[in-house]
C-alpha cells in the first residue's frame, strides 16, 4: 500500500464524519405547523420533580437587583423570586400579587391592603414600610431604576395602615398601575437591601424577596440554583420543581445539542434555526407563544434618502413580511403593519382591531406602488443599512431587505457590526447618524400597551426614537391618552397616533411580531409560553413533571 | 558584581519577563481603552435607560476618566494585590478568576498530554519507520491541520456527545474525576492541531537526525539500532521538537477561548472574551495578565529545558 491508499482512507473517515454531523444539519423553513402564534401555556404539570436544568440564551444575568433587572436573561431568573403588589399573568393580563385589594378613591390615589402571612425567604413579615422602600427607590436619581420614567407622575408613597399603602399621583397616570406588575413594581426586603448595600442584586449580595424561590447559589460565570420556598404564601401555587440550575450558554449550537443530548430541559428564547432540528429530535417539544416582541426596520437621524416620506413607505412596500415569517423565522412570527400590533391590545380591543385593519398597507409586498413612489422621487444616494452581525436571522433580513429594495429602484448598501458594537450603536443616536436604517430584532414591549411604544419611540425626546420623529399632535395624544381615565377614550387617541405616526409618516417600517419560542423536555409541562409572562411572571411555580 | 552562573543568567531572564509582563499591560490597557464598544450599554443589556441613570453609572464607574489616570489607579491597586472590581458583576475580580484558572489549566495540561503524547509518539514511530504507516501519520496530520478548534468541536460533539452519548455536550463537571470526562471531548478538538503539528516537526526532526554521519558511524561501528537510536538520533531531534513543543503549548492557550465557548466551560478564555465585550477593564488585565505570565514562564522553562538538553548551550549560561 502506498501513502495514496492510506490517504484515501483518512479521507473516507473524514467524510464519513462530515456525513454523521450532516443528519443533525436543521433544515430551512422547517415544519411550522401552527397556525396562529397565540399560545399562552403549555398542559399543567402533574408530578413533582427534583431538578431541573434550564439555559439562559442571553448569557450570564448582569444583575438580580429588582430595579436593574431588565434583559432577558436577568428577568427569566429575578420573576420567580420577587413579586409585588400586582403581577402580569401569562395572558398578559394583571392579578392581584402581595395586595390582597386596591382601591382608587379617586384618579390620583391608590389604596393597596397587603395580604396577611406573607414572610420573606428569611422569615421575616412583609411589611408596608418595606413596600414603600421598594417602589421608592424608583424615585431615587443616584439608584437610575430602568423604570423611572413610569414613576415620574408619583407624588407621594405612604405607609397609612398595618397593612395598607397609599399611593398618590401628582396627575392621572394610566400607564402607572401596569408597570407597577412588572419588575419595576417588585417588593424586596428594606432592611437586607439597605444592609447589602451596593451589592445587592450581585452574585455575593443576593436577592431577599417573598416568590416561590429563593437563590440558593450565583456561582459567577457558571450557574444559577433556585430552590423551592417552602414557606411560600400562595397555597394554590406551590412549586413542584424542588431545584432549577439556570445555566449560561450563549453559543446556539452548543444549546440545541444540550437540548438534543437531554442534558438541558428547557429554555425560552429558543433560536428560531434550531426550531426544525428540535422538532424532529424526539426529546421534546417546541412552543410558539404570544408575545411583544417585535422586528422592524428603524429610520436614524441621518436625514438621508430616507428623510422623504415615499421612500419609506415604498421600502414597507417592498417588504413582503408573509414570506419574511415564513423563511426568515422558519414560521415563528406573524406579520405586522404598526408597532401596536394585535397583542399589544390590553384594553379598548375593538377600537385598536378596527383601527389595525383600516391601516393602510398590507403584508404582502407591491412592488409595483413602491417602483411608482420610488421614480416620483428621483434618483436617489445609497442608503447603509446596519445588522448585528451575529445574528444569523438578522443577516438573512438584510439580505433580502437589499434584493427587495433594489428591485424597486433604491440604493442599499449592508454594513454589520459585531454584537457589542451594535448594542452600543443602537442605543446611541450619535452613532446611529452614521447609518440610514438600522434593523431592530430584539425590540419587545414590558406591557399589554400601545402608550408604552408611543412614550419610548414616537414622543419627542423619547429614549428609543433615533429618528427624532416629532409630530405635535402625536405627542399631544400620547400625553391625553396617558392621563385619560377610560381605557376606550385611551385606544380612540392612541389609534389616531397609530394612524399618523404608521400610516401616514411611515416612522418606522414594522415587519413582524416574533412568537415566544419555547422548549421544554418531555418529561416536563406547565410552563406558560408567553413572552412577558417569562419575564414578569413566577413561570417556574406552574413547571412540574407529567406522569 | 558579577553573580556566579547559572544565576547571573537566571536573573537577566526574570528581569526581561518581568518587564515585558509590564509592557503587554499598558498595551491591553491601551487597546481595550481605544476599542469600540460601551460597558454602559453592556451594563444595561441594551436597554434604554434614563439619563439620569446613565449619568450615575457613568460616575460611579469612572467610565468617563483618561486613559493614564485608570492604568495608573490599576497599576497601584495591583501592586498592593488588589486586582479590582469587575465593572459588570461588581464581584472583585480574584472571586471570578479564581474558580475558572483551575478549569482552564486543567484543560491546558490534558491537551498539552494529548498533544505532546501523541504527537511526539506519532512524529517519531513515523520518522523512524518510513511507508505504510508514514502516509497514514501524513494524511491525519493535514486533516488535524486543516480542522480549525471550533469545527474540530463541532464535529466532536455531534458524533461523540450526541450522537452517540458517550460525553457530555457542555459543562464542568464536578469533583476531579468528573471534570477530566467533562474535559475529554474539548482537549481532543483543541489540541488537534498542535498534535499534528508536533506530529509533523517530530518526523522531520527524526529523519534528518537518522541521516546524520554519527549515526551512520555508530550503526556501522556496531552499536545496536536501539542504543543508536535513544542516545543520537532522538535526544538531537528533541532540540527543535522542545522548542515547538513550547510555543504550540501556549499557543493552546488562544484556542482555549473557542473551544471553551464551544463547549460552554467556566474558564479564563470565555471570560476574557465577555470581559472584552463589556470593556470590562478590571478582569480582561487580571486574565491578560496571568495568560502573558502563564506564556512567558512557559517559554522560560523551554529555554530551561534546551539549555538542560544540550550540552554545547551550558557553556553559554557561564558568561
Amino acid at each position: 500500500m502506498n501513502w495514496k491508499t492510506s490517504g484515501g482512507i483518512g479521507m473516507v473517515a473524514a467524510a464519513s464524519l462530515l456525513a454523521l454531523t450532516a443528519c443533525g444539519k436543521p433544515s430551512t423553513g422547517g415544519a411550522a405547523a401552527s397556525g396562529s402564534l397565540d399560545l399562552i401555556t403549555t398542559p399543567p404539570a402533574t408530578a413533582a420533580v427534583k431538578q431541573v436544568t434550564w439555559a439562559l440564551p442571553y448569557g450570564e444575568p448582569a444583575s438580580l437587583h429588582w430595579l436593574k433587572a431588565l434583559a432577558f436573561s436577568d428577568s427569566t431568573v429575578l420573576a420567580n423570586l420577587c413579586e409585588g403588589l400586582t403581577r402580569t399573568t401569562p395572558n398578559l393580563g394583571t392579578e392581584l400579587a402581595l395586595a390582597e385589594s386596591v382601591k382608587r378613591p379617586n384618579g390620583t390615589t391608590i389604596v393597596y391592603e397587603l395580604r396577611q402571612g406573607v414572610t420573606f425567604t428569611n422569615g421575616d413579615p412583609l411589611t408596608p414600610e418595606d413596600v414603600v422602600f421598594s417602589l421608592e427607590q424608583n424615585l431615587s436619581p443616584t439608584v437610575g431604576s430602568f423604570w423611572a420614567e413610569w414613576f415620574k407622575n408619583v407624588k407621594s408613597i405612604k405607609a397609612t395602615g398595618a397593612r395598607e399603602v397609599t399611593i398618590t399621583l401628582s396627575q392621572p397616570d394610566a400607564a402607572f398601575e401596569e408597570f407597577l406588575a412588572t419588575a419595576g413594581g417588585a417588593i424586596v426586603q428594606k432592611k437586607y437591601a439597605q444592609a447589602k448595600g451596593a451589592a445587592y442584586g450581585t452574585a455575593s449580595g443576593g436577592v431577599m424577596c417573598t416568590g416561590p424561590y429563593t437563590l440558593d447559589h450565583w456561582t459567577s460565570g457558571s450557574e444559577i440554583v433556585l430552590t423551592a420556598n417552602p414557606h411560600y404564601w400562595d397555597t394554590a401555587h406551590q412549586p413542584k420543581v424542588g431545584r432549577i440550575n439556570f445555566k449560561f450558554i450563549t453559543n446556539a449550537t452548543t444549546l440545541a445539542d444540550g437540548l438534543r443530548a437531554g442534558e438541558i430541559d428547557g429554555t425560552f428564547e429558543l433560536p428560531f434555526g434550531a426550531i426544525g432540528t428540535l422538532r424532529s429530535s424526539g426529546v421534546g417539544q417546541v412552543y410558539l407563544g404570544k408575545s411583544l416582541g417585535y422586528t422592524s426596520l428603524e429610520f436614524t437621524g441621518k436625514r438621508g434618502p430616507a428623510n422623504d416620506v415615499r421612500v419609506r413607505q415604498a421600502l414597507s412596500l417592498a417588504m413582503d413580511r408573509e414570506a419574511l415569517a415564513k423563511v426568515v423565522f422558519h414560521g415563528a412570527a406573524q406579520p405586522i403593519k404598526s408597532l401596536f400590533f394585535p397583542s399589544t391590545w390590553g384594553y379598548g380591543t375593538g377600537t385598536y382591531e378596527k383601527a389595525y385593519h383600516a391601516l393602510t398597507g398590507s403584508t404582502k409586498a407591491d412592488l409595483e406602488k413602491a417602483k411608482q413612489l420610488v421614480t416620483q422621487t428621483g434618483a436617489t444616494a445609497e442608503m447603509t443599512v446596519l445588522s448585528n452581525a451575529d445574528d444569523p436571522t438578522a443577516k438573512q433580513l438584510a439580505a433580502y431587505l437589499k434584493s427587495q429594495a433594489e428591485s424597486v429602484g433604491l440604493k442599499i448598501k449592508l454594513t454589520e457590526l459585531p454584537a457589542a458594537q451594535w448594542i452600543a450603536a443602537e442605543f446611541d443616536p450619535k452613532r446611529l447618524n452614521a447609518y440610514d436604517i438600522t434593523i431592530t430584532t430584539t425590540g419587545y414591549l414590558d406591557v399589554p400597551d400601545p402608550i408604552e411604544w408611543g412614550v419610548y419611540t414616537l414622543s419627542k425626546g423619547g429614549i428609543f426614537n433615533p429618528s427624532n420623529y416629532d409630530n405635535a399632535d402625536v405627542n399631544r395624544w400620547i400625553e391625553q391618552a396617558r392621563a385619560a381615565a377610560d381605557p376606550d377614550v385611551r385606544a380612540q387617541l392612541m389609534t389616531k397616533v397609530q394612524q399618523q405616526a404608521y400610516g401616514t409618516d411611515f416612522a418606522s417600517v414594522p415587519l413582524v411580531n416574533t412568537a415566544s419560542a419555547l422548549f421544554l423536555s418531555k418529561k416536563l409541562s406547565g410552563v406558560p409560553v408567553s413572552l412577558n409572562a417569562h419575564l414578569y411572571y413566577p413561570w417556574a411555580r406552574d413547571l412540574g413533571g407529567v406522569r | 558584581m558579577r553573580l556566579p552562573p547559572p544565576w547571573g543568567w537566571l536573573v537577566r531572564q526574570v528581569v526581561s519577563t518581568v518587564l515585558a509582563v509590564l509592557v503587554s499591560t499598558v498595551v491591553v490597557f491601551g487597546a481595550l481603552y481605544a476599542a469600540p464598544g460601551d460597558t454602559l450599554r453592556f451594563l444595561t443589556g441594551g436597554r434604554t435607560i434614563s439619563p439620569e441613570a446613565a449619568a450615575a453609572y457613568r460616575q460611579q464607574f469612572h467610565l468617563d476618566e483618561p486613559f493614564l489616570a485608570r492604568y495608573w489607579a490599576w497599576l497601584s491597586d495591583v501592586v498592593h494585590g488588589d486586582l479590582g472590581r469587575s465593572l459588570v458583576s461588581r464581584e472583585p475580580v480574584t472571586a471570578m478568576i479564581g474558580p475558572r484558572v483551575g478549569t482552564t489549566l486543567l484543560l491546558l495540561l490534558m491537551s498539552s498530554v494529548v498533544m505532546i503524547g501523541i504527537g511526539i509518539a506519532a512524529g517519531t514511530v513515523a520518522g523512524l519507520r518510513p511507508g505504510r504507516f508514514d502516509g497514514l501519520v501524513s494524511s491525519f496530520v493535514n486533516l488535524g491541520l486543516a480542522v480549525p478548534a471550533f469545527v474540530a468541536s463541532a464535529l466532536l460533539v455531534t458524533v461523540f456527545a450526541v450522537g452517540l452519548g458517550w460525553f457530555p455536550v457542555f459543562g464542568d463537571g464536578v469533583g476531579l474525576p468528573d471534570r477530566i470526562y467533562h474535559l475529554v471531548l474539548p482537549s481532543i478538538a483543541l489540541s488537534a492541531g498542535g498534535a499534528a503539528y508536533m506530529a509533523r516537526v517530530t518526523r522531520v526532526s527524526v529523519r534528518s537526525e537518522l541521516g546524520r554521519e554519527h549515526v551512520e558511524t555508530a550503526l556501522s561501528r556496531g552499536l545496536s539500532r536501539a542504543t543508536v537510536i535513544r542516545r543520537h538520533v532522538l535526544r538531537n531531534a528533541m532540540l527543535p521538537v522542545t522548542t515547538v513543543a513550547g510555543l504550540t503549548v501556549a499557543g493552546l492557550v488562544a484556542g482555549s477561548v473557542v473551544v471553551e465557548s464551544a463547549f460552554g466551560l467556566d474558564g479564563l478564555g470565555s471570560l476574557l472574551v465577555s470581559s472584552v465585550v463589556g470593556k470590562d477593564f478590571a478582569a480582561v488585565q487580571a486574565v491578560s495578565l496571568i495568560l502573558v505570565v502563564g506564556f512567558l514562564a512557559i517559554n522560560m522553562l523551554v529555554d530551561l529545558l534546551y539549555v538542560m538538553i544540550d550540552p554545547r548551550l551550558r557553556a553559554g549560561t557561564a558568561r
